[in-house]
């Protein structure tokens, strides 16, 4: 298993928005969450990536525990074991979040370099293949800021997956693109799969989740209902 | 990441001379003693064009502490806070000019008087201004916190009388006398040895200083309360002023 | 002009000693503003709130009384410094309270996503701020900033209350030594040419960080 959830809960400000929450991913499964905006999905995307805290419950990635429940507590993952979690998780933001005073290059290398030592060289050959293969690569040396919104999504997608993740989270990917940039990134979805990487979708977009996804996690009320 | 430590560590040292520079302000027992003066108070202590500290008051005080034998340092300070400075140790005497009033004689202890001066009143030399009672209405200035200031202000009746009942005050007693060349006032109160330095060297033609004053006023050397140094100082003083030493500097910065 | 070279010459000290305050006051207060701001957007309420008394005392007392203060006021109850420490001291407090402020501003216009991108990533909290936050603060705050620098320039003339001889106090002097204004035109020439140089710089410098939006 590459992601497990077991019993996890959330509340904010007494509103409970996470509620029991269990579920596995396998290697190379593509698996959508679905759900009305306000069903919680999205929270639940930010605490599987560690940008939201759980007040009960585990998860677990590529057999690490980011959070795991240990009596009433629930314990964070931390240092090496943290590093290790981030490397096997990448994820897509909605809007993509591309760092604006980096070039392209230096948006996808800057964490393998400083977080995980690699060597710049060999940073730089890999994203650049990765950049080949998203058919960007002329746009190497651009700053975000100078991209359409679809080339913004791939340097994004480049940037999740530089460090071979065992799974890539993406926020409502299908979220304001036209449909020759959805047919395209359901290609570099399959493609994850074809090489055993897990996918998480979030989304909303019912046409794209069913004719993509292995399985489908539809959420209402922060609560599983099938 | 080096280059800034680099930096920094430069600075670190810079600021570490600059304060190395100073001279640890003493007790009276150490051989070294510090004079705080204003330095923009000509021609009682002020910068030369050299950067060197001269004046009355700086001779004076050479003099007096090679014959004592301490070692002797002028340290420019602000006027308005010079008893902040004598209270608080950073000095070890004001000499500049400094009139004994009874204000002060609380905070501080003065030598007997060496140099009597007069607060004149400088007008312009066409004015029609000739007595004291010649300023009512008229716009009168003096220098703000000073010995001046204070002589006016004392004569309640006369000070009603002036423009506006009051003394325009300005920064320094320049700042006054350039707004009495301008016109802007008609006259100003001031001591009457920075009066002449100034006329000195403006023209003798321009300026008239009138007969009636606002009083003498003696300056003094002031110690902090209870400093044995003072009497030491005023002994010396006396002696200079028998042997003909004080009359030898005075010749040199003052008029006979 | 023979007299307005050594009008210059005898000034040279106090316009050092302007650039010399101005200078190591602007280093220290810029690192240790990057420093309290990024502790002012902490999360710990007791720290926020030291924090906030502090850049609330150095905003609202004039910095000629935070001299005062601490040259004079601390020996009273034992502290005492040297005529430049106390100077710097005061300057470096003060200011490090309004960097901070522009800091705290700067930082909090960045949108929250990169913070969490780089997150995500793995970054520290150190490398996000060295590689992502800094750099794209500099450039939101730069005019703030230069504002601020410019502030500090006029501000160093405050060090005549302990006596220390900068530009403006040098020309006060040859002001009364001389009897003529003249001095004071050299010592306002001075400042504004000062003034230009570092508008220009920042000039520069946000050209430089033209390359993005």
């Amino acid at each position: 298993m590459v992601l497990e959830l077991k019993n996890v809960a959330k509340s904010y400000k007494g509103k409970r928005i996470l509620d029991n929450i269990s579920f596995e991913v396998k290697e190379g499964e593509i698996v959508s969450i679905f759900g009305k905006s306000g069903a919680g999905k999205s929270t639940l995307l930010r605490c599987i990536n560690g940008l939201e805290t759980i007040d009960k419950g585990s998860i677990k990635i590529n057999g690490e525990y980011l959070y795991r429940q240990n009596g009433i507590y629930v314990e964070v993952a931390k240092g090496e074991s943290l590093k290790k979690i981030r490397q096997s998780i990448g994820l897509v933001f909605q809007n993509f979040n591309l760092f604006s005073n980096l070039t392209v290059l230096e948006n996808i290398i800057l964490a393998p370099i400083n977080v995980y030592n690699l060597d710049r060289e060999l940073a730089v050959k890999k994203a650049e293949l990765l950049l080949d293969r998203l058919k960007i690569l002329d746009k190497r040396d651009f700053y975000p800021y100078e991209l359409s919104g679809g080339q913004r999504q791939r340097v994004a997608i480049a940037r999740a997956c530089i460090l071979s993740p065992k799974i890539i989270c993406f926020d409502e990917p299908t979220s304001a693109v036209d449909d020759e940039v959805k047919k395209s990134i359901a290609e570099i979805i399959m493609e994850f799969k074809s090489e055993k990487i897990a996918v998480l979708i979030v989304s909303h977009d019912k046409e794209f989740s069913h004719s993509i996804s292995d399985r489908i996690i539809n959420i209402e009320g922060g609560k599983i209902i099938s | 990441m080096k280059r800034f430590t680099l930096a920094l560590l430069l600075i670190f040292s810079a600021i570490f001379l600059a304060s190395c520079g100073e001279t640890q302000v003493s007790n009276s027992e150490s051989k070294i003693v510090v004079v705080g003066l204003d330095d923009t108070f000509a021609p009682m202590g002020f910068k030369n064009e050299k950067g060197e500290i001269v004046g009355f008051d700086v001779d004076l005080a050479k003099e007096v502490f090679r014959r004592l034998g301490y070692d002797v340092k002028f340290q420019p300070i602000d006027w308005a806070m010079k008893e902040s400075e004598l209270n608080s140790n950073k000095i070890d005497l004001i000499w500049n000019g400094y009139t004994i009033t009874e204000e002060r004689k609380q905070k501080v202890d003065f030598t007997k008087p060496y140099l009597i001066n007069r607060q004149v009143i400088v007008v312009l030399k066409n004015s029609n201004i000739n007595k004291k009672i010649d300023l009512e209405g008229k716009k009168v200035a003096a220098q703000l916190n000073s010995s001046s200031q204070e002589a006016v202000e004392k004569q309640k009746d006369f000070l009603s009388k002036l423009k506006d009942g009051k003394l325009y005050l300005y920064e320094t007693n320049n700042d006054a006398l350039m707004e009495l060349e301008n016109g802007r006032v008609d006259a100003v109160v001031v001591d009457e040895i920075l009066a002449r330095y100034y006329i000195k060297l403006k023209g003798e033609e321009n300026f008239r200083i009138l007969e009636e004053n606002f009083g003498s006023e003696e300056y003094g050397v002031g110690f902090r309360k209870g400093d044995q140094l003072k009497d030491k100082v005023e002994k010396a003083l006396d002696e200079m002023k028998k042997d003909g030493t004080f009359e030898k500097i005075y010749n040199n910065w003052f008029e006979k | 002009m023979n007299y307005i070279v050594n009008l210059l010459l005898s000034m040279k000290g106090g316009m050092f000693v302007t650039i010399y305050i101005f200078f190591i006051t602007l280093v220290f207060s810029i690192i240790l503003g990057i420093i309290t701001a990024m502790i002012r957007i902490s999360n710990i309420k007791i720290i926020r709130v030291v924090v906030s008394f502090y850049i609330f005392i150095m905003r609202g007392t004039p910095l000629l009384l935070q001299i005062i203060f601490i040259f004079f006021g601390l020996p009273m109850i034992g502290v005492t410094f040297e005529r430049y420490t106390a100077v710097f001291i005061a300057f470096i407090l003060n200011y490090t309270a309004y960097f901070t402020e522009i800091f705290r501003a700067g930082i909090q216009s960045i949108d929250k996503g990169q913070f969490e991108a780089a997150k995500v990533l793995g970054l520290s909290k150190f490398q996000s701020y060295r590689y992502i936050i800094l750099p794209q603060m500099f450039k939101n705050i730069l005019p703030a900033l230069a504002n601020e620098v410019i502030t500090l320039v006029k501000d160093t003339s405050l060090v005549y209350v302990v006596g220390i001889a900068d530009v403006l106090r040098e020309g006060k002097i040859a002001v009364n030594r001389d009897a003529t204004l003249l001095p004071f035109l050299v010592v306002a020439m001075f400042y504004a040419g000062f003034i230009y140089v570092l508008s220009d710089l920042f000039k520069k410098v946000e050209r430089r960080f033209e390359y993005y939006r």
